[in-house]
C-alpha cells in the first residue's frame, strides 16, 4: 500500500507520497507552513492525496518529521530530520556521504557510512544565523524577492563582507549599508559569504567526507551553493527538488517500517 | 581558481615558517633600530624592540620556554633564565595586526564556541596552526578568570605538557601568602627541573629590584599621565601594558617607563609652552579596550569627538613595594594584591581612587563578550558609582573578535554620553 | 471522511510510555524537604564543595541553594545576562526562599559565576550571619593544608556564631552520616553497570534531595529508594534503549526529562548534582589526623570539578568508566556561557573517538526552543539505535 512521509518545517511543509511498491512519488506538495502549522498539515495532505487520487485511508503508513512532527495527529511515527535527510539523500544517490541541509531555522550537516546509516551529524548553535530564516530576514531588510537572489548576486563580483554573526544585528548592519549606498548586489553577495561561513564552520567540525549533497529550501539557491563550493573545495550535488529530500526520507521510513 | 587556492596555501605555508624563525624578528628589530619605522615615544621603539627580541628568544630556545599567563609572575621566570610566551598577549598583537579572524575560524572549527574569551579562543587557534613556539612547560596563576586556567590547562593536556599552577587565594591573610610562597617554591623546583638549570639566590633579587624599579617607573609615569596636558591617552598605553603582564623581572622595564615619564614630560612642558588646550573631557577606561584594526576604533571616536580615555585599569599600581630582601614574599603580596581579583570592593575601591587622581568627568566600563569576570561585575560598578555621583558609560564589544561588534550601536551610545557630559 | 474521524481513526504512536507513578519514597522525600524549607533552622550554600558537615555540627541544616526551574526574571535584574542560567536560578531560588528559617549562607569562589552571584548574595543576606570559604584548585599537600585551615576557621566562626563550643566528637558523627549516605547513593549508581532499573533523574532528584534534607532523616528517604529500586528490580522490568552518559554542566530536571522521553536511558553523570556529589574516594575513618585535615582529603581528593586544576587528568580515566557502563553515546552539555566546560568540553570532544558524543547547549531551566534541543537528543538516540 502507498505511503506518505511529511516533513513540517517553520517556514515550509512538505508532503512525498510513494506508490504502492514504494518505489516512485506519486505526489510531492510543498506548501509555506505559516502561522498555524496545523492548517498547513491539513492543506498539504489534501493536496498530496488529490495530486496522487488516493483517499486517507490507502495510505498504509505516515511518518511525520521537522519541528512540527509533534502536532500532526495522525502519524504513526515521528523520526527526526537528520535520519530522514540521511535516509532520502541516500535513496536518491547511495554514493553520497554527507549531507548539508539548510533549512528554516536549522542548518545540519549528516555524515553516511556506505549502508546510509547516520554515523555523526552537527546542528548550527541556537541562533538562526546561517539558516534560510536568516535569507528571509535579509530579503526583507533588502526588498528583494528570495527567487531573485542568485541572478543578483551574479552581477557583480564585488562583496560586501557583513561581519555580525547574529541574525538581528547582521539585519541592522545591512539597513546601514544600504543607507551608506552600498549596491544592493554587492550586499546579497555579503550575505551569501555569512552563511557560507557558517556552514563552513560546521563542516570544518565535523570533517566532510565522500561525495556531499544538499538539501533543503537554500538548496535552491544557486549563489549559495556555488559559493559554498568553492569555500569547501567539493563538488556539491543538488537533487531536482532539495526541498522535499526530508518528506521524501520520512516516507522511505514510512515503507520500511 | 585551483591554481589560485594552492597559490595561497603555498604563502600561507611560507608565511607560517617565516613567523616562526628566529632572524625574521632580528631583521624587525633591526629595522627599528635603524629608524625605519617611525614612533611618537622612544619609548616605544624601545618596547617594541624589547617585544620582538622575546619573541625571537622564544623560537631561538624553545628548549626552555614556558607558556605563562597575564598575572603569572615573571620576575621569577627571569629570575631562572627561562624564556616565556605569552599565548594572551600573543591574541592581542595577533588582532592589532589583523590576522585574528583566520586564528578564530581555527578554533571554532575546533569546537570552541564563540562565547567564550576571544582572547582565549585566538590563542587557541594560533597554537592550532602552529604559529607559535611550542613549550616545555604551561605556568598560569589564578587571576583573573576561570578561562586563564582552563585554557592553559587545556593546552597542557593537549600537548601532554605540566601544567604549573600558581593558586592564588582570594583572601589576604598570612595563611594565603604562606600558601602562595609554598607554591612559587615548588613552581620554581619544578621549573629548574624542566630546564635544567638550578636558580642562583641572588638572580630572584635581582629580578625583584628589578620589578620594583618597574614599579617606580610606572607610578612615575601614571603621574605625569595625571597632568591635564599630557598627551598620553589609553590608544597609547595599551602597547606598554605588556610590559606590566611580560616585563616585570626584567632590567628592561624600567628604562622603558624611565623613558617614557622623561618623554612625557618634555611633551607636557612644551604643550604649555604652545598654550595647547587640554582634552575637554576627560574618561577612565575599564577593561581593556578593543584591540583589532578598525575604522570605526572606539577610542579614536571619542578623542573626534574632544573626549579622552586618559587612563585605563591596567596601569594601576595596586601593589606595594617589593623588597629585594624578601623575594619571594614580595612576589606572593604582589599576587595576592590584585584589586580585580577577590571580592568586587577591592575593584571599586580602586576605581573610585583612579577616579579621583586622574580627576576624569566619567568612566566607560567595556564588557569584552565572554568575560565573565568583567562582565559580571557591571551590575556592583553601576550601583556603586551611581551612588558616588560618577557617570558611567557601559559599552559591549570584544577586544579581539570584530564580529560581536556593531559601531552604530557604540555610536549612539558614545554621543549621549558625551551629550550628558557636556 | 474529515480530518477529525481521521484523527479518531489512526491512534497516535507513542514513542515513550513513561508511567508516572506515585512512588511512597517520593511522598517521604517530598515531604522532608517542605519540611526542611519551612520548619528548619538553616545556612544556604551553593558549592558541592561545601563541608556540610560543619554546618551540621553546628547544629544547623547544610541547605543547597539550588536553582530554581522556571523563568528568572528577578534575577535578571541583577545577575548579567552572559552568566550561566544556573547561578540566576540559584538566585531566583534565594529571592523565593522564606528568609525567616534561614540563618545566613557560606559561599564559596568556584568560578566567576558563582563569585557574582556570592556578591549579589551578600548583598541579599546582608543581615544573617555570612561566610566565605576560598577553595583552593588543586589537591597538592599544600591546598589540603590551606583547605583543612579553612574549614578550621569556618567551624570556629560559626560555633561562635551560634554560641556554643566547638566539638569534634558531633563533627566527626556528621561525617560518619553523610559518609554513609554518600556511599549507599553511589551503590545505586554502581548498580547501574547492569540493567537500569531506576531512571536517571529519580536517582539525581534524591541526590540532590541528600543536599538539602538532614543526613539522619534522608537516611529513611533512602531506605524507602533502595526498597523500591529493590522492587523494581525483582520486576525485572528495566529500561531498554541507548546507555548514555552525561557529561558538562549541571543539567536541569527539564532537560534530563527530554532526553528520557525520547528514549534515552540516563546511566551515569558526572554532575555535582548527580553522581560526582557522591563520587567520593574513600578516606579511612578516624585515625590520629585532625578531623578538618580529613576533611580537606576528603573534599579535594574527590572527582574534580572542572575548575579544579585536575579536572583535565581525569578525562584519562573517563575511558574505563565508560566501558564499565556499557555506555553507548556521551551527552557533552554546556550551560550558555559555562566557561569550564566550554574549555574542558573542547578537548573531551576531540579525545573520546569511539563512542558518539552529542553537544547541546542549552539553559538550566529548560524553557523556550525546547524543540531545538528535543530535535538533537531524537536525532542522536536515533543514530544510536540505527
Amino acid at each position: 500500500m502507498p505511503v506518505a512521509g511529511m516533513d513540517i518545517g517553520s517556514l515550509s511543509t512538505e508532503v512525498v507520497i510513494l506508490d504502492q511498491e514504494h518505489k516512485h512519488i506519486i505526489a510531492a506538495v510543498i506548501l509555506p507552513t505559516g502561522a498555524s502549522s496545523k492548517t498547513a498539515i491539513n492543506r498539504a495532505m489534501e493536496e498530496a492525496l488529490r495530486q496522487s487520487g488516493l483517499s486517507f485511508a490507502q495510505l498504509e503508513r505516515i511518518v511525520a518529521t521537522g519541528y512540527g512532527r509533534v502536532s500532526v495527529p495522525f502519524i504513526h511515527e515521528k523520526v527526526t530530520e537528520i535520519t530522514c535527510h540521511g535516509r532520502g539523500a541516500y535513496h536518491l544517490d547511495p554514493s553520497v556521504r554527507t549531507v548539508i541541509d539548510i533549512g528554516g531555522q536549522d542548518s545540519k550537516v549528516i555524515c553516511l557510512n556506505a549502508q546510509g546509516k547516520v554515523v555523526d551529524f552537527l546542528m548550527n548553535e541556537k541562533c538562526a544565523a546561517g539558516t534560510g530564516r536568516f535569507l528571509e530576514v535579509m530579503c526583507q531588510a533588502l526588498e528583494v524577492d528570495l527567487n531573485d537572489f542568485s541572478r543578483l548576486a551574479a552581477q557583480t563580483n564585488k562583496t560586501v563582507p557583513i561581519s555580525s554573526m547574529c541574525t538581528v544585528f547582521a539585519e541592522s548592519e545591512v539597513v546601514s549599508l544600504i543607507a551608506e549606498g552600498y549596491p544592493r548586489e554587492q550586499i546579497i553577495r555579503g550575505i551569501i559569504a555569512s552563511i557560507v561561513e557558517r556552514t563552513e564552520l560546521m563542516a570544518n567540525r565535523i570533517g566532510i567526507v565522500g561525495k556531499v549533497m544538499m538539501t533543503g529550501g537554500v538548496a535552491k539557491n544557486r549563489a549559495v551553493v556555488e559559493a559554498l563550493q568553492e569555500k569547501l573545495g567539493v563538488k556539491i550535488i543538488v537533487p531536482q527538488e532539495p526541498q522535499v529530500v526530508g518528506a521524501l526520507g520520512a516516507a522511505l521510513l514510512a515503507a520500511e517500517m | 581558481m585551483v591554481m589560485d587556492g594552492l597559490k595561497a596555501k603555498t604563502l600561507y605555508s611560507l608565511g607560517r615558517q617565516l613567523l616562526r624563525h628566529p632572524f625574521f624578528y632580528f631583521l624587525c628589530q633591526q629595522a627599528i633600530r635603524h629608524g625605519l619605522v617611525k614612533y611618537p615615544y622612544a619609548a616605544r621603539r624601545m618596547l617594541i624592540d624589547y617585544g620582538l627580541g622575546q619573541i625571537k628568544e622564544a623560537f631561538q630556545h624553545s628548549d626552555k620556554l614556558v607558556w605563562s599567563s597575564a598575572f603569572f609572575p615573571t620576575e621569577i621566570l627571569y629570575a631562572l633564565g627561562v624564556t616565556h610566551f605569552s599565548p594572551e598577549v600573543a591574541s592581542a598583537v595577533t588582532a592589532s595586526l589583523g590576522f585574528q579572524e583566520q586564528f578564530l575560524a581555527a578554533a571554532e572549527s575546533r569546537w570552541w564556541g564563540r562565547d567564550n574569551c576571544s582572547f582565549h579562543r585566538c590563542a587557541m587557534g594560533g597554537a592550532f596552526l602552529n604559529f607559535f613556539p611550542q613549550a616545555k612547560a604551561f605556568c598560569a596563576s589564578t587571576h583573573l578568570c576561570d578561562g586563564a586556567v582552563l585554557l592553559f590547562n587545556n593546552l597542557a593536556a593537549r600537548y601532554r605538557r605540566p601544567f604549573l599552577l600558581l593558586d592564588t587565594p582570594l583572601k589576604q591573610d598570612r595563611g594565603a601568602l604562606n600558601y602562595v610562597i609554598q607554591q612559587l617554591r615548588s613552581i620554581i623546583a619544578s621549573l629548574e627541573e624542566y630546564s635544567g638549570k638550578k636558580m642562583q639566590a641572588h638572580r630572584l633579587e635581582e629580578a625583584v629590584a628589578h620589578a620594583e624599579a618597574a614599579r617606580q617607573a610606572l607610578v612615575e609615569v601614571n603621574r605625569l599621565r595625571r597632568e591635564p596636558l599630557s598627551p598620553f591617552s589609553t590608544r597609547d598605553a595599551v602597547a606598554f601594558l605588556y610590559l606590566y603582564f611580560n616585563g616585570l623581572g626584567s632590567p628592561v622595564t624600567p628604562r622603558i617607563y624611565h623613558t617614557l615619564a622623561e618623554e612625557l614630560q618634555e611633551k607636557i612642558n612644551a604643550a604649555a609652552e604652545a598654550s595647547l588646550r587640554p582634552p575637554r573631557i576627560r574618561l577612565l577606561w575599564l577593561h581593556i579596550p578593543p584591540l583589532y584594526r578598525s575604522n570605526n576604533n572606539m577610542l579614536a571616536y571619542l578623542e573626534a569627538k574632544g573626549a579622552r580615555a586618559v587612563f585605563e585599569e591596567f596601569s594601576h599600581v595596586y601593589w606595594e613595594p617589593m623588597d629585594p630582601a624578601r623575594p619571594l614574599e614580595s612576589i606572593a603580596r604582589r599576587m595576592l594584591s590584585h584589586f580585580i581579583y577577590g571580592p568586587v570592593e577591592r575593584r571599586l575601591k580602586a576605581i573610585k581612587r583612579m577616579v579621583e587622581d586622574l580627576k576624569v568627568d566619567g568612566v566607560i566600563h567595556f564588557s569584552h563578550w565572554g568575560c565573565r569576570q568583567n562582565c559580571g561585575s557591571v551590575k556592583a560598578i553601576r550601583d556603586y558609582l551611581k551612588q558616588e555621583d560618577i557617570p558611567l558609560l557601559l559599552l559591549d564589544g570584544d577586544c579581539i573578535d570584530s564580529r560581536n561588534y556593531a559601531f552604530g550601536q557604540v555610536q549612539t551610545r558614545i554621543d549621549g554620553f558625551l551629550e550628558m557630559l557636556a | 471522511m474529515n480530518w477529525e474521524t481521521w484523527q479518531r481513526a489512526t491512534p497516535v504512536a507513542q514513542s515513550h510510555q513513561d508511567e508516572r507513578q506515585r512512588e511512597e519514597y517520593l511522598e517521604l522525600l517530598e515531604r522532608e524537604e517542605e519540611h526542611t524549607r519551612s520548619q528548619l533552622e538553616k545556612i544556604a550554600w551553593l558549592c558541592s564543595y561545601t563541608p556540610v558537615e560543619i554546618i551540621a555540627a553546628c547544629g544547623l541544616v547544610p541547605y543547597r541553594l539550588l536553582a530554581a526551574e522556571g523563568q528568572t526574571l528577578r534575577a535578571d535584574t541583577i545577575l548579567h545576562p552572559t552568566l550561566c542560567s544556573y547561578v540566576r536560578g540559584a538566585l531566583e531560588n534565594a529571592l523565593a526562599i522564606d528568609a525567616r528559617t534561614l540563618q545566613g549562607a557560606v559561599l564559596l569562589n568556584s568560578c566567576n559565576a558563582a563569585g557574582h552571584l556570592q556578591h549579589a548574595l551578600a548583598a541579599l543576606y546582608s543581615q544573617k550571619f555570612q561566610y566565605f570559604l576560598d577553595l583552593p584548585h588543586s589537591n597538592s599537600d599544600a591546598a589540603i593544608y590551606f583547605w583543612a585551615n579553612e574549614l578550621r576557621q569556618f567551624h570556629e566562626t560559626l560555633a561562635c556564631y551560634r554560641g556554643i563550643p566547638v566539638c569534634l566528637d558531633a563533627l566527626q558523627q556528621q561525617m560518619d552520616l553523610y559518609r554513609i549516605n554518600r556511599e549507599r547513593l553511589a551503590a545505586l549508581y554502581a548498580d547501574r553497570k547492569g540493567e537500569v532499573f531506576v531512571r536517571g533523574s529519580a536517582l539525581a532528584r534524591l541526590v540532590q534531595a541528600s543536599m538539602v534534607i538532614p543526613a539522619a532523616r534522608f537516611a529513611k528517604v533512602l531506605d524507602l529508594f533502595e526498597a523500591f529500586a529493590e522492587e523494581q528490580k525483582e520486576r525485572g522490568k528495566y529500561y531498554g534503549g541507548p546507555r548514555l552518559f552525561l557529561l558538562g554542566s549541571i543539567m536541569g530536571a527539564a532537560t534530563m526529562e527530554i532526553i528520557e522521553t525520547e528514549g534515552g536511558i540516563l546511566v551515569l553523570d558526572d554532575l555535582c548534582t548527580g553522581y560526582r556529589a557522591v563520587n567520593f574516594k574513600a578516606v579511612p575513618p578516624g585515625g590520629a589526623e585532625s578531623p578538618y585535615l580529613s576533611l580537606a582529603r576528603f573534599y579535594l581528593g574527590r572527582s574534580p570539578c572542572a575548575r579544579m586544576k585536575d579536572s583535565f587528568a581525569a578525562l584519562d580515566r573517563l575511558e574505563q568508566l565508560l566501558l564499565d557502563y556499557r555506555i553507548d553515546g556521551v551527552i557533552l552539555y554546556y550551560l550558555k556561557f559555562c566557561d569550564p566546560w566550554y574549555y574542558l568540553g573542547q578537548l573531551l570532544k576531540e579525545r573520546i573517538k569511539h563512542i558518539p558524543v552529542l553537544i547541546l547547549e542549552g539553559e538550566y531551566t529548560g524553557t523556550g526552543r525546547s524543540g531545538q534541543l528535543r530535535t538533537r537528543i531524537a536525532a542522536f538516540l536515533e543514530m544510536l539505535k540505527a
